[in-house]
């Protein structure tokens, strides 16, 4: 057994895996620091996901399972999981959810092309997302973890949320305002459900202040330049300005895979 | 007929919400959004009660015709049976 502590969303986990590989997986996210809690997957669990999806090596299984765990217990310290793409721009974060297949990847790596080096990578699939509360002020800061998705982008950083984005594709460019109730349906399905109703119980109401401080927006967009623009500006509030310089999806990926 | 175990109820953004955790998730993995109404179903339901006392309540409650409510009771009712909701 493997036994080993990452920081994962300001909180430190001890983690026990069966497979040297996990260590290797977090090696960005290794902590020194005492452990809040602990995840192990039991051979039950494993064994469940085998008869699932039986064309996956175990170690890959082992480590989807890990985060399941972790995911469960992150509301019981205010945190909870999302499937999600996240960037950040100026220390600013902002994330665009929707289902698998509808390219929030793609999305993203847009804005990196044409917004430039002010945009970084914080998760490109699951992000944490801290919800606080200072003087009845709510803050929601997202975190990058090594669970990041095939594209493997992500950053042991994190940057306060400024802005949410329901994604569509579109034949033309629009985005408008999205109202709470209306962002419940869309945002629910993309959490991970913890298996404790306590747990469930407390991510519903950290959810609840998430959509209700932070401005939400559904975005329809096609893969050019101007649905970066359409974003951008309802995002950031900022003018669009094309960066001088362009990078290809080949080197995104090698900028965002990159340990920094 | 009452709720199966594993839902949590929730105030979420100006209406109520409903997920399944634990064993329940395996077999129901949407939300289910709900009105003032709707919740007061919900609720009975959770405890056990009878289909009348729930009708009771809200006819109570909201002084509305007790034809009309049992009829909104009902229907919901069948649509939480149909989604699988419910147990004997």
């Amino acid at each position: 057994m493997d036994v080993f502590n990452i920081e994962l969303a300001g909180l430190t986990i001890e983690i026990r895996s069966r497979f040297e590989y996990c260590r290797w997986f977090s090696r960005d996210y290794l902590s020194d620091k005492k452990a809040e809690f602990s995840v192990f997957v039991s051979d039950e669990r494993l064994e469940k996901m085998r008869e699932h999806s039986p064309d996956i090596r175990d170690e890959f299984l082992e480590r989807d399972a890990i985060y399941s765990a972790i995911a469960s217990k992150l509301p019981y310290y205010g945190r909870f999981a999302l499937h999600g793409a996240c960037i950040s721009h100026k220390n600013t974060a902002y994330l665009f959810t929707a289902a698998s297949g509808t390219g929030k990847s793609t999305h993203i790596r847009l804005w990196r092309r044409y917004v430039g080096e002010d945009v970084d990578i914080l998760n490109g699939d699951k992000p944490i997302f801290w919800v606080s509360e200072n003087d009845g002020k709510v803050s929601v800061r997202a975190f990058g973890t090594p669970w990041c998705g095939k594209e493997g982008w992500n950053r042991r950083k994190s940057a306060n949320v400024g802005a949410i984005c329901f994604l569509r594709r579109g034949e033309e460019n629009k985005i408008s305002s999205v109202v709470p109730g209306d962002a419940i349906p869309l945002m629910l399905k993309q959490m991970f459900h913890p298996y404790e109703p306590e747990s469930t119980a407390i991510m519903l109401e950290l959810f609840d202040k998430m959509i209700t401080n932070v401005p939400l927006y559904a975005l329809d967009c096609d893969i050019s330049e101007d649905a970066v623009k359409c974003s951008f500006e309802a995002l950031t509030g900022e003018k669009y300005k094309r960066s001088a310089v362009q990078p290809t999806d080949e080197e995104i990926n090698r900028i965002w895979r990159m340990r920094t | 007929m009452r709720l199966k175990e594993g839902f949590v109820l929730r105030r979420v953004a100006e209406s109520y919400v409903a997920v399944a955790a634990g064993e329940a998730s395996h077999e129901f993995q949407g939300m289910v959004k709900l009105n003032e109404t709707a919740k007061v179903i919900w609720e009975g339901l959770e405890r056990g009660e009878t289909e009348e006392k729930i009708v009771d309540r809200l006819v109570k409650e909201s002084g509305a015709e007790r034809e009309i409510v049992a009829y909104d009771v009902r229907e919901m009712i069948d649509e939480m049976d149909e989604a699988g909701l419910l147990t004997d």
